[in-house]
């Protein structure tokens, strides 16, 4: 459950729900609890009882406290939210609180700066709890624009240089992520041969014990190490 | 076409050779895979065929005359590498990251790169030049924050004041005669003290022989990148924002 505190105008609360259920079919599969205050019904001691919130949303050009707003950040200060501000707003305000320049709402907006400010938040957010892996699918950028590729169609997942490699067909990704926290999120035909590879065993062709290599479908030959050799011996 | 540090696409030799074979053109190097050159048996290259038209590079074969016609991504690939601008090998002194070639023309990049679970594939990546040097940093783990010109960055090492013997010792180190690349590179390690963390050599376009080569070390405060002809030592300088670039492109 993502909790989304709404603190703004019931204008823009309205504009917030209606734009969110999009964000939330794109970044996660869980559902989003929304907990919404504005001028007429701010309570403090709610706001404060219904935390920790995974997002929320600030409206600075109304009468709130800001040290409200810096009190429900004050474990989390990396947490995501979106101030909306105007001209007349004092940068001090939100510069103090820490708050990203993505995160800021400058009135008035359209519809796709708060499409924008929700996606990375929710982006963020789901990275952060769940990996970059959603319902059997990885997204993956391709340099120009994100893909959803289907986790099945990996044949192995490579830790080089720095990032992860995923292989499917004669594509390979790369993305930056651990491959001890992957390996966690991946289903369990998904086996773990060597401290820097992967490999989907369903397109694992057999084992060669004697050079001990796993050779795949697609003629690959990935090493198996010592350390990992009884997870292969179970395939 | 995956782009940049996105990832990159594999392909085995014999599909880099018919799609090479469709401007006509003779491949100047290929990384780690001499002994695969060899003639592509026929159901090698109905395979291949299949592959490259799926994967979008190639866009109709013409069965009368035996020829194909490549799409545009197919053709920047073939121009990359047969009309290259500047040929580079880059070799990272920690053998556990990739060996690289790299092909310039005008604005953008081909970087080729052994694949280490074939022998007989070889990956392939584009970017545009201006992505090279973040890319190179971010796999080498160079100095994310570099001066923006050679005097900053000397002067940044002459303000710390601890870096003026590395860069002597460098400036002393031997030319890299009868000597391969590895070699070379353990020497000027040991002589210099500097941690080395690559080297490159730039090739000619057409048969790529060895014209200069490059080391970049670690010194106290800074990376240095000394630049040398095969019988001598060019020249020690601080590395700069954009001094990769230049050098490879």
């Amino acid at each position: 459950m993502i909790s989304f505190l709404l603190v703004m105008t019931e204008q823009d609360v309205i504009r917030v729900k209606r734009i969110t259920p999009e964000m939330a079919a794109l970044y996660t599969d869980d559902k989003w609890s929304y907990h919404v205050y504005n001028a007429a019904d701010y309570n403090r001691a709610l706001v404060f009882a219904g935390a920790p919130y995974e997002l929320m949303g600030w409206d600075m050009t109304m009468a709130y406290e800001d040290e409200d707003l810096a009190g429900l950040r004050k474990d989390d200060p990396s947490q995501y939210t979106i101030v909306f501000v105007d001209d007349n707003t004092d940068p001090m305000r939100y510069l103090s609180g820490g708050i990203y320049p993505d995160e800021l709402i400058i009135k008035p907006y359209d519809d796709g700066d708060l499409k924008r400010a929700i996606s990375t938040g929710a982006r963020r957010r789901g990275g952060d709890t769940k990996g970059p892996i959603r319902g059997g699918r990885i997204r993956v950028f391709n340099g120009e624009c994100e893909e959803e590729l289907d986790i099945e169609e990996a044949e192995s997942i490579e830790a080089r240089n720095r990032r992860l490699y995923i292989r499917a067909g004669c594509r390979e990704y790369s993305f930056r992520y651990s491959l001890d926290e992957l390996i966690k999120l991946l289903p369990e035909h998904f086996v773990r041969c060597h401290r820097s590879y992967v490999i989907n065993s369903r397109y694992l062709d057999h084992v060669d014990n004697e050079n001990n290599l796993l050779i795949m479908c697609n003629g690959d030959m990935v090493p198996i190490s010592r350390a990992y050799q009884k997870e292969v011996v179970s395939l | 076409m995956i782009k940049g540090s996105a990832g990159s696409i594999i392909l085995t030799i014999t599909e880099l050779k018919l799609l090479l074979s469709g401007s006509g053109a003779e491949l100047a190097y290929i990384p780690g895979c001499g002994k695969k050159r060899g003639s592509i048996g026929y159901r090698n290259m109905a395979e291949s065929l299949f592959r490259l038209r799926g994967e979008g590079f190639i866009e109709r074969v013409d069965d009368k005359n035996g020829s194909i016609a490549l799409t545009d991504i197919g053709s920047r690939i073939v121009r990359l590498v047969t009309e290259p601008e500047r040929i580079c090998r880059l070799i990272p002194f920690d053998k556990t990251v990739d060996e690289l070639v790299i092909y310039s023309a005008g604005e953008e990049l081909l970087i080729l790169a052994p694949d280490a679970l074939s022998g007989d594939k070889i990956r392939l990546m584009t970017m545009p030049r201006e992505d090279f040097e973040d890319h190179i940093g971010e796999m080498l783990g160079l100095s994310m924050n570099l001066s923006a010109s050679s005097k900053a960055a000397g002067d940044y090492a002459s303000y710390k004041g601890k870096d003026e013997i590395y860069l002597e010792d460098l400036k002393a180190a031997s030319p890299r005669v009868d000597m391969d690349i590895e070699g070379w590179m353990e020497g000027i390690a040991k002589t210099s003290g500097c941690k080395v963390i690559f080297a490159i050599e730039i090739l000619g376009c057409v048969k790529a022989e060895l014209l200069k080569s490059v080391v970049i070390a670690r010194g106290g405060v800074t990376e240095y990148v000394l630049v040398a002809a095969s019988d001598r030592i060019l020249e020690v300088v601080p590395l700069y924002r954009g001094l990769m670039t230049e050098m490879i492109i």
